[in-house]
């Protein structure tokens, strides 16, 4: 082939590959709007019946307890070594600053406000919320869900608002439990790795990390744990299609959690920021009005 | 007191899989509905019990009107039509998490049958129903206790009918009871249908593949082919069609049978 | 939670290891398949793209944010963003996210598909007529996870770090120029070896864990998905570990 040729069939090659992209992208874009739809639908189905109905203490704390000593071992696993991670990674950058100090409250604060939570919540993503799609999904192409509701029983109620509150709730805890592994493994790390006392590292931490720090990994725990909730539940549900669909299921599952925990990430970012600067605004207000 | 469609039709996307479609059943009668595959028959039981509305036309349950039910505020009546009819499922479809006796009991433990019934059984009540019904499939006590992949595929099968038995529905439906089994167990499983019509007056609406078995015990085959209604007739003029897809079936289902069969009951 | 357990993935794993081996005794030895590895970066890299995209475009919109208010804080100086930015999303969030990603997107499809064909009893058609799994199917799939987890972890701190430029630029009033320059002093061309090793792992490893799960798999649509739900989980504690294991190493040889 001539030069000629050569670059004809470059450009075209480019060409189909950023047509493949694009197209790709916009069916992305369309079915995911189909899956919010779909699943802020399923969310307020879920709260609506939780609301109007009872009776299911049992049954969520049953579910809790299953969910707890599942995922509690991997959980703490990954604490670990997502805080020793961040803490290698920091020592080495704040080394280049001469900021050494600061790593204690550095890594503690990034790992309670922002990191931690999203990786944990990605590890969740496969062990609660993959497990619950895989569950609900095989239930719902095996003819179980139909079966359960020609007795009568609303599967909402029977199994889905059981596993719902238990997901959230479990995940949160967990998600604490995570963290606060995290943050002591990062003690522990920082000394055995980066040299630097115990004491040192803690000194910094409670110029970075106080009340506002905790909070704002709380409510990120608590939205990210919804969306393992959500998600997984309404993909579990909505299956069809025998084995392919649940393995189609579970992968979509696994997916649009990931996504949407990132996405989640950056708005609870920009609101808490605001609400901080709001909450801080009023404070100094007050101070003023007051003194 | 009747099962009847009214011009049902209702596709899946571009496929229309019920086209017009009006019938009726009526108390205690035994209906086959026979067919090719994926021709419709689930899809038809499925709309009697609500799972699905259809696009067009209506569906009634004695005095429900099932098609108005599936949406909205209306759903909470579906239930009234549901414990009316008890569906027996392609698959056993029982819950792994539960033993047999507590699938069983688990149409006695909702809160709307304890709502039709006017109270809650008691747990004495409940065991009293479970035994019932699992001599009426021909079961031992002994399988209570385990749980569903714990048995056979054919014990599981009859736990699955027994549960569909004990809330005591009015309409029984059966989407494809013997397809994948074995001869063996094909036959039981028929005998055992043909068995509780008869001696539950129940009205029973079968979707099957097995024509022997239609021949055997149902007072009315219906045909559906691409969405419509080839035929609803007594076996006798089933046998003596001339439209070309029943005489297929039926020579096929010739071939199968012994050479003394006969259409005595 | 008992040793039963961990008997049943530890087994997993053993044959994750088998694969890999298999694997790159093919890319050596070949056949090399190439028309179906370009046929799987399609669907694998190109399949990715929106995902990855999207999800580092908003952990870059976050991660200034974090940065910047960590740096105002503490030092009251904000001269270090870009450096600092940058340096932490080239060594460890550009590469973590999107491996974390396809862990998803590629690891649970690899999963849910192999093992859809096992129970179908697709695999066994296979056996009887003499193709290899291995060879045939995992292969082109493995190659182009490779290849595709390195170029959108490239194409993903690319946009981490422009995205993080303009929040610099519209929130901290910094010079897009003075940005650059800046960010240049403290990313070298090691750091941009480390990214590719580090990916290149990554994507290496989720194949053989995702295929090895589904090999094992039994027991109809359930198998299908606890497969897929046990390669998510062990490719993502995979990620973590290996990123570990994988910065210390990087950390003390710098």
């Amino acid at each position: 082939m001539n030069i000629e040729s050569k670059v004809t069939s470059a450009m075209e090659g480019t060409t189909h590959t950023l047509k493949a992209g694009v197209n790709t992208s916009f069916a992305v874009f369309v079915k995911t709007l189909e899956e919010l739809g779909g699943s802020w639908i399923f969310f307020m189905r879920i709260i609506r019946t939780f609301r109007k109905t009872s009776g299911y203490k049992e049954a969520i704390i049953q579910q809790i307890a299953e969910v707890s000593t599942r995922t509690i071992g991997t959980v703490i696993f990954a604490g670990i070594f997502v805080g020793a991670i961040l803490v290698l990674q920091f020592d080495v950058m704040l080394r280049r600053f001469d900021a050494q100090t600061l790593l204690g409250g550095l890594n503690t604060s990034a790992t309670i406000r922002e990191i931690g939570p999203m990786i944990i919540s990605f590890l969740l993503a496969g062990k609660i919320g993959a497990f619950t799609t895989a569950e609900l999904a095989n239930m719902r192409v095996t003819e179980q869900i139909d079966a359960v509701e020609s007795l009568g029983v609303s599967p909402i109620q029977y199994l889905i608002i059981p596993r719902f509150f238990a997901i959230v709730f479990s995940s949160v805890v967990l998600l604490a439990i995570g963290l606060s592994v995290s943050v002591v493994g990062s003690i522990l790390v920082a000394q055995s790795f980066s040299g630097m006392n115990m004491y040192q590292y803690i000194s910094s931490i409670p110029r970075f990390a106080g009340a506002w720090t905790i909070f704002e990994g709380l409510v990120r725990s608590i939205i990210f744990s919804t969306i393992v909730a959500n998600t997984s539940t309404y993909k579990g549900y909505t299956a069809s299609g025998g084995a392919r669909g649940v393995g189609k299921a579970v992968t979509e599952a696994a997916i649009y959690i990931n996504v949407y925990i990132v996405v989640a990430n950056f708005i609870s970012s920009s609101l808490l920021e605001w609400i901080h600067d709001l909450v801080y605004w009023f404070i100094s207000l007050a101070e003023r009005f007051f003194f | 007191m009747s099962i009847r469609f009214e011009s049902v039709s209702k596709s899946f996307g571009t496929k229309k899989i019920l086209d017009d479609v009006s019938f009726e059943v009526t108390r205690g009668e035994v209906l086959f509905i026979l067919g090719k595959s994926g021709m419709g028959k689930s899809v038809t039981l499925k709309h009697i019990i609500g799972v699905f509305a259809p696009d067009a036309g209506k569906v009634f349950v004695d005095q429900y009107e099932v098609s108005a039910m599936t949406s909205g505020a209306r759903m909470d009546d579906l239930t009234l039509v549901r414990q009316r009819c008890g569906m027996v499922f392609q698959h056993p479809a029982l819950l792994d998490s539960l033993t047999n006796f507590e699938n069983i009991a688990f149409g006695l433990r909702s809160k709307q049958y304890s709502q039709k019934i006017g109270r809650k059984l008691s747990e004495e009540e409940i065991r009293d129903v479970v035994l019932e019904k699992l001599s009426l499939v021909y079961l031992e006590p002994e399988i209570l206790q385990l749980y569903p992949h714990e048995v056979s595929y054919g014990v599981q099968k009859r736990v699955s009918m027994a549960r569909t038995l004990a809330p005591g529905p009015e309409y029984l439906l059966f989407d494809e009871p013997t397809t994948g089994l074995d001869p063996l167990s094909t036959s039981s499983i028929n005998a055992l249908i043909s068995e509780l019509s008869r001696k539950l007056k129940v009205t029973s609406i079968i979707v099957s593949h097995d024509m022997a078995c239609a021949l055997s015990i149902a007072d009315q085959i219906m045909f559906l082919d691409q969405g419509k209604i080839l035929l609803m007739a007594p076996p006798k003029e089933v046998i003596s069609s001339a439209i070309p897809l029943v005489q297929d079936f039926f020579k096929e289902t010739m071939e199968l049978l012994p050479p003394d069969w006969s259409l005595e009951k | 939670m008992g040793m039963g357990i961990f008997d049943r993935h530890l087994r997993t794993l053993y044959l994750a290891g088998y694969l890999m081996k298999r694997l790159v005794q093919q890319l050596a030895k070949g056949p090399h398949r190439k028309i179906e590895i370009m046929d799987q970066m399609e669907i694998i890299g190109i399949g990715s793209l929106p995902i990855i995209t999207i999800a580092t475009g908003f952990t870059g919109l976050v991660m200034t944010s974090e940065i910047a208010w960590h740096m105002d804080f503490a030092l009251s100086n904000v001269s270090m963003i870009p450096g600092f930015t940058g340096q932490f999303v080239v060594r460890e969030l550009g590469i973590a996210v999107p491996a974390l990603l396809m862990v998803s997107k590629v690891g649970a499809s690899l999963t849910a598909e192999l093992a859809s064909m096992r129970i179908t009893e697709q695999l066994d058609a296979f056996k009887l007529l003499k193709i290899d799994v291995i060879s045939y199917h995992i292969f082109p799939r493995w190659a182009a996870c490779t290849v595709a987890t390195v170029c959108l972890t490239l194409i993903s701190i690319a946009i981490t770090i422009i995205i993080a430029m303009l929040t610099a630029v519209t929130k901290y009033h910094f010079n897009s120029q003075e940005y650059f320059n800046t960010l240049a002093q403290f990313i070298n061309s090691w750091d941009l070896v480390c990214a590719v090793t580090k990916s290149a792992i990554f994507g290496t490893v989720i194949p053989p864990i995702a295929c090895a799960y589904a090999m094992k798999c039994e027991g109809g649509a359930q198998g299908v998905g606890q497969a897929t739900t046990d390669a998510v989980v062990t490719c993502t504690l995979a990620v973590i570990t290996l990123d570990f294991i994988l910065t210390a190493i990087f950390s003390a040889v710098l």
